[in-house]
Formats: C-alpha cells, structure tokens, sequence
C-alpha cells in the first residue's frame, strides 16, 4: 500500500500519466499560452489584494490610527 | 495537440490555447469603455464625491459587471455570433476558447464585480449593478433578443443604467439627475442599433434575430429611427433645463440634437441604394459621438465642479 503510493508519487514527479503513458505532455502554443493566463490572473490577484487593502485603509479613515496604545 | 496517445479520443483533456487577450475580448472591451464614461457621469453628479480611490474602485467594479455581461453574453450567442461577420471573429467563434470557459469566466467575473462594490461603495448600488447583469443577460440576451423585434427597446435599459449605479456608489440613492441619465441611454439605444441594423438585416435575418427591419420593414424601422431621434434631442437638454447642468451644456446638447435628428431625417428620406447605407452608416456613427459629447460635456462640468469644491 505504501508502496503504491511512493510509486503514485513518483509518476507524478516525473510527470508520467496512468498505465505508465507519457501523460499529459503540452505542445508550445498550450504551454506558452498557459504561461501567460497563469501571469494576467497572478497580477490581477495581486492588484486585487492592493486594492482592498488600500480600501480598507480609506474605508477606516483617521480612526486606524485612533488607537489605545 | 497533447501526446495523450494512449488516452481514447473523447478522453484526450481539451487544453486551452486561450490567451489572456482572448478572455480580454470576452468582455467587450468597447462597451465596457461607454459604461465607464457613463457611470462616471452619475458618479460625479453626487452632491458630495466619494474619495477619489472609492470612486475608482466603484468605477472599476462596474466595469468588471459589464465585462461579467459581456462575456455571458458571447456564451450564450455563440452560436448566433458564428453566422455574422461583425461577430464571427469574436473568441469563441473564432475557436480560440471553448463555451464553458467563458461561462465561468463571466459568472467569477459577475460575482467578483458585484462583491467589489457593495464592499468599497454600498450594497445598493451593487445590488442595482447585480440587476443590470441580470437584466443584459437573463431578459436581453437570452429572452429577448430572438424572441422580438422590440429586443433593442427593452433590452436597453441594461445599457442605461450604469448612471444609476455609478449615482448609487456615491451616495447610496437614485435621484431625478441619474433617471434622466439612464432614459437619455434608454431612448438613444433604439435608432442607435436601428441604423446598424439597416445595414446589417441580411446578416441578422441569416442568424435568426428578428430585428425590426427583418420583422417590420426598413421604411417602419427609419420611421421609429426618426421618431426616437426627435424624442432623443429635447431629453438630451433636459439635464441643463431640470438644473443639473450649465448653460454650455445646454447649447451643445442642441447643436448635437439638431444634428441627430438631420441625420434620422436623412435615413428616413434616403431609401434606396448607397445613399441610403451612407445616411444608415452616419447615424449609426454620429449617433456615438452624440452620446459620447453629451456625457463629456457632464463629465467636464462635474468634474470643474469636484475640484471647485476641494
């Protein structure tokens, strides 16, 4: 059993697919696209996460700094 | 295609070769432009403007729900988009994207937009910004559209009422100044698609989306085209006459109305032949710039207004 699952683990590291295959190998186009898809929503996130972070700052106002010390 | 050879064929992953310009297109990014130049046009009309980074993120917000609509939008008329040339080369026609991608992509996008500004603004106006893109995609797209010719009457209030939101995440209410707005768009919307549609009626009647000249006839539709117009240019002045806007405004919403209704007077009167597609194709055209100065001439005032006051 757990040497089944050293093997699973293996095959997924060397990026082999089920019944020993070749897996899931993607040509240039699928992986340059993908490439670029994985750093627009990457960026996004991020200027997602600044956005809020700099709405909430404005959200609370003076009040972030009225605090007992 | 991926080397899955040992997979069977309906088992071989679909992977996408989508860029992100692809999923950039989905959310008609020219229509987005329009709805954001209208909304700022609410948002600034607000006695008090919110801080300039609650105003953008609102602004922003509002855009992403036009974009989410866009999107669905070209998921559900994929099929229809394929038969016409004006939308054929859109991405899921086109091939480069499958439907479900820009399904979820237009739901995450609807949901995100509508979160965002009920978070940054309030939850008014994200609620009326969850209506629109319901509006656009449930009653027009996916009701209307191909069911009657009054598709474009209706279905345009989804297009006016970005004003209304962008009023709503200044201030948390509608007033009369953002109702004008949103019926200036609501009745431009009407001989706006009218005139393409002139242009464009074989490629509508191919694709099965009963537009008023397929149904009732070119000679009816310039007749509506006319009518909206001369409806259109007093309601364009009326922001100057009901006091929400200078008198420079005024003037230029009456020359720009003149002129409107001259160009419907041309596609009513010019019925044959290229004559008649030019005075189509101008007020199809000039019908754009006349909304697009409209909106400038608020957005300019407003925003002298904005800073008069800091």
């Amino acid at each position: 059993m757990v040497k089944d699952m050293t093997d699973a683990g293996d095959k997924m590291k060397d990026h082999s697919g089920a019944f020993g295959g070749p897996g899931v190998v993607l040509t240039k186009e699928q992986a340059r696209s993908r490439h670029q898809r994985n750093i627009a929503i990457g960026a996004t996130i991020a200027l997602l996460a600044v956005l809020f972070y700099a709405v909430t700052i404005v959200k609370f106002g003076a009040a972030i700094i009225n605090r007992t010390i | 295609m991926s080397d899955a050879s040992y997979l069977h064929e309906e088992q071989v992953p679909r992977i996408s070769v989508a860029s992100p310009s692809d999923y950039f297109a989905l959310l008609k990014p020219r229509v987005m432009s329009l709805v954001v130049f209208t909304a700022l046009a609410g948002l600034l009309l607000a006695p008090t403007p919110p801080h300039p980074l609650i105003g953008f993120a609102s602004l922003l917000a509002i855009a992403v729900g036009a974009g989410a609509s866009g999107a669905l939008n070209m998921w559900y008329d994929a099929d229809i988009d394929a038969l016409m040339t004006r939308t054929r080369k859109r991405p899921i026609p086109a091939g480069r994207l499958d439907r479900e991608s820009a399904l979820a992509f237009g739901l995450v996008l609807a949901a995100l937009s509508v979160f965002t500004l009920g978070y940054v603004a309030n939850w008014f106006a994200a609620a009326l910004l969850a209506f629109t893109v319901f509006f656009y995609v449930a009653i027009y797209t996916m009701w209307l559209k191909r069911w009657t010719p009054m598709n474009i009457v209706i279905g345009g209030a989804a297009g006016a009422l970005p004003p209304m939101v962008g009023y709503a995440a200044a201030t948390g209410e509608i007033n009369l100044a953002s109702v004008v707005l949103f019926a200036i768009i609501f009745i431009w919307t009407p001989p706006h698609f009218w005139s393409l549609a002139l242009l464009k009626s074989e490629e509508y009647g191919r694709a099965g989306v009963p537009m008023l000249p397929n149904v009732a006839g070119e000679d009816r539709t310039r007749l509506e085209i006319l009518i909206y117009a001369l409806a259109l240019a007093p309601l364009g002045v009326a922001p100057w006459l009901l006091g929400f806007a200078s008198l420079a405004y005024g003037l230029v919403s009456i020359g720009f109305g003149v002129a409107l209704v001259a160009a419907a007077a041309a596609v009513f009167r010019k019925r044959e032949g290229e004559a008649a597609r030019v005075a189509a194709r101008r007020m199809f055209l000039f019908s754009i710039l006349y909304l697009f100065v409209l909106f400038l001439a608020l957005v300019i005032e407003q925003t002298a207004h904005v800073f008069a006051l800091i």
